[in-house]
């Protein structure tokens, strides 16, 4: 199966370089991943996130899931947590929403203020 | 409904993420000469008792307590009784569960099968200590794809952007670049 032995082939030349992702890195992304999340476009949210990441190297980062917590209207919701920082819900995250929550908050530690749903003390 | 059976798929074993599963097997069967497209997902999460699988098809049953309806399998039914085709739901507690949908490839209300990598890598990002497989067969051939070959560079974005582009190129060879 040629797939997998390209990506064989690929693990052998990363074997070096890998840096594996701890429990303790130090910021999360969480991505709503029931059905209302998923139906409203979820998984191109989630991809965005992930080239966003890859395309500027950042690697302290875990993304996540979580399932459906009842605001199924705000879907795809991105929760972003930062060690010390109230966790800060985005509703509505388009691809391009998504995009540039990488590059402000969790880049440059602005939250984009226009798509908050909710801010969370002590988590 | 969603629109492609990709997202379906990502949904349902979302389902079997959320019942603690720690292997999942995708399984798609293209067969043009009986007109039928199978997925089939089998996982070892916790199960269901009876009568969670008497109402599993239920839009208004869940076991979730954020809200009160449960969508995911009663999607998949609608979509099998709106098509003609058939949605098979086997569960044993403690041992896991087993979900089958056909499809007759023709009809005009079925969702196509759509992007099935962007549901892989989703589904390997953000649950990288799940070990899935998936194994689709069209055309006599069969391409799969195992979790576990690169379960070590899952942890990093860039690594997995680059098992996002091997599995979209070998992919699109074993599909030939043909839409289902
Ligand atoms: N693979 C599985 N293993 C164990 N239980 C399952 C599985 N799939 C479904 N169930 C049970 O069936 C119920 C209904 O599933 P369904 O996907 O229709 O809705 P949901 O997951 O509860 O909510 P939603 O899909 O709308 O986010 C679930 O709440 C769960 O109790
Ligand atoms: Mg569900």
């Amino acid at each position: 199966m040629k797939s997998l032995e390209d990506l064989k082939r690929i693990r052998e030349q990363a074997q070096a370089q890998i840096r594996l992702r701890t429990q303790e890195a130090n910021t999360k992304i969480i991505v709503g991943m029931g059905t209302c999340g998923i139906a409203a476009g979820a998984r191109e949210t989630l991809m965005a996130i992930l080239d966003e990441l890859a395309k500027r190297n950042i690697q302290d980062v875990v993304v996540t899931q979580t399932g459906c917590v009842g605001l199924c209207e705000y879907e795809p919701l991105v929760n972003v947590v930062k060690p010390g920082q109230p966790k800060i819900t985005y509703m509505k995250v388009t691809p391009e929403r998504a995009r540039q929550i990488v590059a402000s908050h969790i880049v440059n530690d602005q939250v984009v203020n226009e798509w908050v749903l909710s801010t969370e003390e002590g988590v | 409904m969603m629109e492609e059976l990709s997202l379906h798929i990502l949904d349902i074993v979302e389902n079997s993420i959320n019942a603690k599963a720690t292997r999942v097997d995708i399984e798609v069967d293209i067969n043009k000469e009986e007109n039928l497209i199978t997925i089939k997902v089998t996982d070892n999460g916790k199960g269901m008792d009876e009568k969670t699988l008497e109402n599993v098809k239920d839009p208004f049953f869940t076991t979730k307590t954020t809200r009160k309806v449960g969508l995911g399998v009663s999607f998949l039914d609608e979509i099998a009784q709106l098509t003609g085709g058939s949605l098979d739901i086997e569960s044993k507690l403690g041992i896991g569960t087993t979900i089958k949908l056909k499809l007759p490839i023709d009809h005009p209300d079925r969702p196509p099968l759509g992007d099935i990598v962007s549901t892989l890598i989703t589904l390997l990002a953000t649950n990288p200590c799940v070990w899935i497989v998936y194994r689709e067969t069209r055309n006599g051939k069969s391409w799969e794809f195992n979790s576990k070959e690169v379960e070590e560079l899952l942890g990093d974005y860039a690594w997995l952007g680059k098992i996002k582009e091997v599995l979209y190129n070998s992919y699109k060879e074993f599909t030939g670049g043909e839409l289902i």
